[in-house]
Parts: structure tokens; sequence; C-alpha cells
């Protein structure tokens, strides 16, 4: 029962519209090919798509990193690295992990960050930036993770 | 006019882009409150603001939470009155470029996510349609050329995700065979995931398929009824996969395989004869009662 359709005239684009609609794609995804060949992320939005492209060996290892944290009530605690807890994700740590091992006082935004967003809970003093390299053979983990510090910063008020 | 012409600009009602656009922007209130979130909470943490490239060439100041807090509630406003289909495109150009510079600054601090592309094109072509009821079934190349667009950014994702694996990893085959799901679980899987860490020949064959689907996916643009339908059912099972085992949802593109539905059989039709001619009659609603 398709009559409307059939019945009703098609309203079409002309002049400079229907040429801008046929060349921007092309330029578009010319340029996001471009971003993916070079493979520069700094391109965003012509960048990579490159969301878990780089393949791990099957006899590799998998590194993860997270940041621990000596609190105002004696305590130490995982650093949340997400939305609500400090705002910065733990990809985005691993994306600055060479500037921040280089510069640890950058570890005082992840501080600065969570006594903004939560000025009623218990304080850190000292950040730990950490790493867990867990070893694989043929694809298995094998034993317990091997744990380093890689940068340690005291807080400044 | 050549088939490429034809191709881009083949006509679609525009009753199926008038719901597109309010499905679109209320999934972008959903995701600036929900998804990417952590916009606002950057705004706390300048020193680790990387501007990229676009953000640079623009010149856009370093997020402060004022910047962020005031983009939120322009892009909430603007968004909304984009979904109610007025304005469409002051309203339209608003979030398109407030929602841009918002991912910006999202993806400004060491890390670039890419579930966003074909959402960014969604909310760059849909103001080009213009005014178009919700029961207006009249075929439009406009509308027809936003949607082809938003259909081919979402399979752009897909087959450069493709590409990208090919760059990254030297080849498609390396990545097939390496341990990136293991990888990838043991960071950050849930505990249905890490069920998987035991197999990891199971979690191999899961790459071939991935990949496999990746390499195939632009034969979506070219599918019809029962295959396209498959299809979208076996990418959504694949995203439903992905959340169960890593929590990773990739939403955003998700909810732009809407563009592949015709979306207007939900709503009845009044273009007909016009949106006069088929006002429900108050009279005859009081008879037939």
């Amino acid at each position: 029962m398709s009559r409307p359709a059939d019945a009703l005239e098609v309203e079409r684009v002309r002049g400079p519209g229907r040429v801008t609609r046929l060349v921007v794609p092309v330029v578009a995804l010319g340029a996001l090919l471009a971003g993916t060949l070079v493979d520069r992320d700094d391109w965003f939005p012509f960048g990579p798509l490159a969301q878990y492209a780089t393949a791990t060996k099957l006899d590799g290892q998998v590194r993860s990193t997270y940041v621990l944290a000596d609190t105002t009530d004696g305590t130490r605690v995982r650093v949340p690295l997400d939305p609500t807890g400090t705002g910065i994700g733990r990809a985005e740590v691993e994306g600055q992990l060479g500037r921040i091992t280089e510069d640890p006082a950058l570890l005082q935004s992840l501080s600065d960050a969570w006594s903004q967003l939560h000025p009623d809970r218990p304080q850190y003093v000292r950040l730990l930036l950490m790493r867990d390299d867990y070893q694989l053979r043929d694809g298995r983990r094998v034993g317990a993770p091997t744990t380093r510090t890689l940068a340690v910063w005291t807080v400044r008020r | 006019m050549s088939a490429l012409a034809r191709w881009w600009l083949a006509p679609a009602p525009k009753a199926r882009v008038a719901l597109f656009r309010t499905a679109i922007y209320l999934f972008v209130v959903f995701d600036v409150l929900m998804l990417v979130n952590d916009v606002v909470p950057h705004g706390y943490a300048p020193a680790l603001y990387q501007p990229l490239l676009v953000g640079r060439l623009l010149h856009l100041p370093t997020p402060t939470p004022a910047i962020t807090h005031t983009l939120q509630v322009v892009l909430l406003a603007s968004t909304l009155v984009g979904a109610s289909g007025r304005l469409p495109r002051l309203a339209g150009w608003t979030v398109a470029a407030g929602y841009l510079w918002w991912v910006i600054i999202g993806m400004s601090y060491g890390k670039v996510d890419h579930d966003h592309l074909a959402l960014v094109v969604a909310l760059w072509v849909l103001p080009t349609v213009g005014p178009a009821g919700f029961g207006d079934r009249t075929p439009s190349e406009a509308a027809g050329w936003a949607l082809r667009a938003v259909q081919v950014a979402t399979i752009a994702t897909y087959f450069g995700s493709f590409l990208s694996k090919w760059v990254r990893s030297g080849s498609p085959l390396t990545w097939a065979n390496s341990a990136i799901f293991t990888w990838a679980i043991t960071r950050r899987g849930s505990a249905l995931g890490r069920q998987l860490l035991d197999h990891p020949t199971l979690l191999v064959l899961g790459q071939w398929g991935l990949i496999t689907m990746e390499m195939l996916s632009p034969v979506v643009l070219f599918l019809r009824g029962r295959a396209l339908l498959l299809a979208g059912v076996l990418w959504m099972g694949f995203h439903l996969v992905t959340w169960l085992m890593i929590g990773i949802h990739f939403l955003p593109t998700v909810v732009c395989w809407l563009a592949f539905v015709p979306l207007e059989r939900l709503l009845p039709e009044r273009g007909f004869r016009g949106l006069a001619a088929r006002r429900p009659d108050p009279a005859r609603a009081t008879a037939i009662e």
C-alpha cells in the first residue's frame, strides 16, 4: 500500500547545493583515509580509528597502569581514573605516561581535580603511579604480575 | 546523472530524517550527561590539557569549569530545541559546533576515542535538510543525502578500524593472530570476559571474526531488506558482546545505525494530501467515542 511515495513529487537539490553534497564526502573520506594511513591521533576527527588496533604478541606482555594514593586519614586507596572520580581516565594517564614520569608534578592535577570534585572526602597526600606487567605465553597469562612504581609525587597544598 | 550522484542523492522521505533527527538529538543529551561526561571534570585538570591539532588551529581556550559548564548548558538547550523539530538550522548548527568542541575537549587529555565519528557527521549533515515534519513523506534528495552520509560514516568507522589494524600491526593477519583480546580483557574485562582468558584459541577466533566483519563492512551499504537486517543484527550482536566482555558499548555508533531504518513507518503518514487534510477531526473523534 505504498501510494504516497509514488504519488508525491521528489524534492530535488540543484545548483551549488548539489555540487557541495557530492564534493564534501570525497574530501572528508580522503582526509579520514589520509589520517588513518599517516596514523596521527592528533588529526582528530580525521585521525586513525585505532582503538585496539595494535597487536599484542602471544608471548608478549599486558601492561596496566593505575594510581594509588595515601590519604589524609592514613589509608592507601586506588585513585578513581574515571569521569566521576577525577575526570581523568586511565587511558589518558597512559597516553601521557612519558610526560608524567618525566615531570611527576603533573600528578598534582589528579589531586587538585579530586579535591575540587570531592571536597568532603579524605584528600590525597602522596600519589604513586604504578604499573602491573602480566607475562603471556601462547596467549595465556602466566604467573602473578610484576608491579613497578613509575613515579611518586608528594601533594602540595 | 551519474550513478554516484544517484546513489548519494537517493531520495528519502522527509519524515524519516525528522524522526532520525529527534532520536539523534535526544541521544546527544544522554551522551553529554552520561557518556562523554568527563568534559566538565576535565576543566579541573588544566595541566594535563594537550590540545589536538584542530584545537590549536582554532585557538580554542584551555577548558575551565566555567567554559565547560557554559558549553554544556548551550549544548543541552540547543539539542532539546532541535529534538522538537523547531529551528532545524539554527539549533542544528549550534549543536553541531558545540558538540564538536565538546568531543575535542574530551579527546584532548591524552586519549582519542573513535566511537563518535558517525555521530559527529550526523550532527553536521542534519541541519542541511532544513524543515521536515514527522508525518511528511515527501521524498527529498536533501534528506536522502543526509542519511546516506550517516550510513557511510557508520561503515567508515568499521572499515577505518580495519585499515588502522593493518597500519598499526603491520598486517591484518598479525592482528588477527595476536593476543589483543587477552590484552583488552586483562585490563578491563568483566567477570564474564575474564572466563575467556583461559581459552586463548577462542579469543583468536573471535579476532578473525571481527576483522573479517570490518573488512567486509562496506558491503552493508549496498544491502537491502532481510540481508541488511541480518547485517544490522550481526553488528548489534558484536557491540553487545563487547559491552558484556569489556564494558565498551560504542552506543554513539550504534544509534547511527538508525540511518538504515525506514523510521517513517513508525508513524501514520500525513504527507499524501498535505498536513492540514490529515489532521484528526475533533468532531469525528467525538462521534467515534
